[in-house]
């Protein structure tokens, strides 16, 4: 989870060392890389500006998606190391496929979406059997990797896309995005105007923590802009 | 003055490094616990949706999601003046329940006695010498 890409540094060491209600540091002390303590040195690794995913750092032989991996897919690995069957290097050690193709609701999935309001999770009775598309409630499902075995779907709970994205997708959050975009509103387009169209989009509330909340560190987009 | 340097310690649940600083005798003279991250959750975790916290706070460890969950899902039932009913509060306490018998079992089993198998076996195939340095026991263990 790279969420902390959308602050920078400072702000964090701020919050977390001198501002949070469970800390007391009135002489305002932050970690520094080195400490002197009379009888030597005491030394910190640097805080970086910047949240790296893994294969940004080192070389990355396979992935084992997920947030925790599940453990079916984490035994399937170990099978797949013991007896010598690994895919080619660089494979992602899931399904490629869309959760949506695997949900228990994918029956109820209209045909034709069109999402007239956006809910939060609590705003809505949701129905174990629906969409929750349908509901107007986001669920990243159309843009993540299956294998999870839908926890949180059947916990009656969106996908917030702990899987990643599948093969080709490069930017999970924009594609949630993209695909959101194409349905909102879709029914009585033509009669909409500028604001109506304004204070749909406005009823998103975090689209960085909804869209990017495991992938924000994998996108092109990298980080907030920092003036 | 001598020290020395345990990094990563590997019977951590999470990350740490311990340095210790040993006198002319050899004996420890200070000792330092330092934990070398930071995610920066106290402050990427305001202005979201506090829906969504139970599911963004769990992400803090892998070890114990289920401590994080419920301490987020008790603060949303403060902020949202509710009272659970007793079934949800059964249901609460059963996964609690559940869960410390899997973080005891993984304690026990991945963590503690897994290396200390490791350490019987290593010790047989090398007993430790008598008149071995605290670094290479250290190390050793």
């Amino acid at each position: 989870m790279a969420l902390a890409l959308t602050w920078a540094r400072d702000t964090i060491f701020q919050r977390v060392y001198k501002e949070v209600p469970s800390v007391e540091n009135p002489e305002g002390i932050v970690p520094q890389e080195k400490t002197g303590i009379g009888i030597g040195e005491l030394t910190l690794p640097e805080f970086y500006d910047t949240v790296k995913t893994l294969d940004q750092t080192i070389p990355v032989d396979y992935y084992l998606p997920g947030c925790p991996p599940p453990p079916d897919l984490i035994m399937n690995a170990v099978n797949a190391i013991l007896t010598g069957k690994l895919p080619e290097k660089g494979a992602v050690l899931a399904p490629d496929k869309a959760l949506c193709d695997t949900c228990p609701r994918v029956e109820r999935k209209p045909d034709k979406l069109s999402i007239k309001e956006i809910k939060r999770p609590y705003e809505v009775k949701l129905d174990p059997e629906k969409c929750f598309l349908e509901d107007g409630v986001i669920c990243l499902g159309p843009v993540t990797r299956s294998g999870c075995g839908e926890t949180c779907i059947r916990a009656n709970m969106p996908c917030r896309g702990c899987m990643g994205p599948v093969k080709e997708v490069i930017d999970q959050g924009a594609k949630g995005l993209s695909m959101i975009a194409s349905v909102l509103g879709l029914e009585g387009e033509d009669e909409m105007t500028e604001e109506d169209i304004q204070k749909l989009i406005n009823e998103l509330v975090d689209p960085a923590g909804t869209f990017y909340r495991f992938s924000l560190a994998a996108s092109p987009l990298t980080r907030r802009r920092m003036e | 003055m001598r020290k020395i340097t345990i990094d990563p310690i590997t019977r951590l649940e999470g990350h740490g490094k311990i340095e210790v600083f040993l006198n002319g005798d050899g004996d420890v003279d200070r000792a330092y616990l330092q934990i070398p991250e930071l995610r920066g959750f106290e402050k990427f975790c305001e202005g979201r949706p506090a829906e969504e916290m139970p599911r963004i706070t769990t992400m803090i460890c892998g070890v114990c999601p289920t401590a994080h969950h419920m301490a987020s899902a008790k603060t949303l039932d403060d902020l949202f003046k509710v009272e659970p009913t007793s079934a949800a509060k059964k249901i609460r306490e059963l996964m609690y329940n559940a869960f410390q018998a899997e973080d005891h079992m993984r304690t026990i089993y991945c963590i503690s006695f897994s290396l200390a198998v490791l350490t019987l076996l290593l010790a047989q195939r090398h007993p430790p010498e008598k008149g071995m340095s605290w670094e290479s026991l250290l190390r050793w263990g």
